[in-house]
């Protein structure tokens, strides 16, 4: 397994058909039985403010890139993460783009959810990215993550 | 870089404290060493509007917290928590 943590920020929306990549990326390992992918997407929200159109992306970025390491090195150790890619946006995603995939590739399908799951919990405790969240009549919002 | 006991000091400011600084960093002179505790008190005179709002620090990438001390630092990041994914 080989994760770059320098790969993982992407500027915009995440491109689709970075899912069709990874699940043959995954697929190419003989041992994986079990793929799992997560993608994270910008929803039309509702609030006080007006309707979410987008959210715009910041991070402290080398802060982040080891945050993102330490994270899979701890799935990694906890046992049965045989591949992993994690994409994750800065700057503005418009309602309907991905913000966040997680693709993980394990031997069998309960060490695959529980990866998954794992990672994106990580992700959203541990790594300082921000998201501002903006309406149709441009007012803005910090997200908080529940 | 030091003078009479003051350091000049990145300091970067994220998520919601940009709407608080209105700057995403600026350099302010500290008094080093001292604790993470004195650290924000020393940031809290500078900015006053940063008092009450619920952040941690990184010293040089590193996340601190109260009593520890910070004997020096390039830059310290004030980190609200955080919204990703």
């Amino acid at each position: 397994m080989t994760f770059n943590a320098a790969e993982v920020f992407v500027q915009g929306p995440i491109d689709p058909a970075l899912a069709r990549e990874c699940a043959e990326a995954i697929g190419a390992n003989p041992a994986v039985g079990a793929h799992l992918l997560f993608l994270g997407q910008i929803r039309a929200d509702r609030l006080d403010a007006g309707v979410v159109r987008g959210i715009e992306y910041t991070a402290h970025q080398t802060m982040a890139q080891g945050a993102f390491t330490a994270l899979v090195d701890r799935a990694a150790a906890a046992g049965g993460l045989l591949e992993v890619t994690i994409r994750h946006s800065l700057g503005y995603v418009p309602v309907g783009g991905a913000s966040l995939l997680i693709a993980v590739g394990a031997g069998h399908r309960d060490e695959a959810y529980r990866l998954s799951r794992d990672i994106l919990e990580a992700i959203k405790k541990e790594v300082p990215i921000y998201g501002r969240e903006i309406t149709e009549d441009d007012q803005s919002r910090w997200k908080v993550n529940r | 870089m030091s003078d009479q006991g003051l350091t000049g000091v990145r300091i970067r400011y994220f998520g919601p404290l940009l709407d608080v600084t209105g700057t995403p960093q600026e350099t302010v002179s500290l008094r080093l060493p001292d604790t993470v505790a004195g650290v924000n008190r020393q940031l809290w005179q500078h900015r006053p509007g940063l008092a009450g709002v619920d952040y941690r620090l990184a010293v040089d990438e590193t996340l601190r917290e109260g009593e520890e001390a910070v004997a020096t630092a390039r830059e310290i990041a004030l980190l609200p928590p955080f919204s990703g994914g």
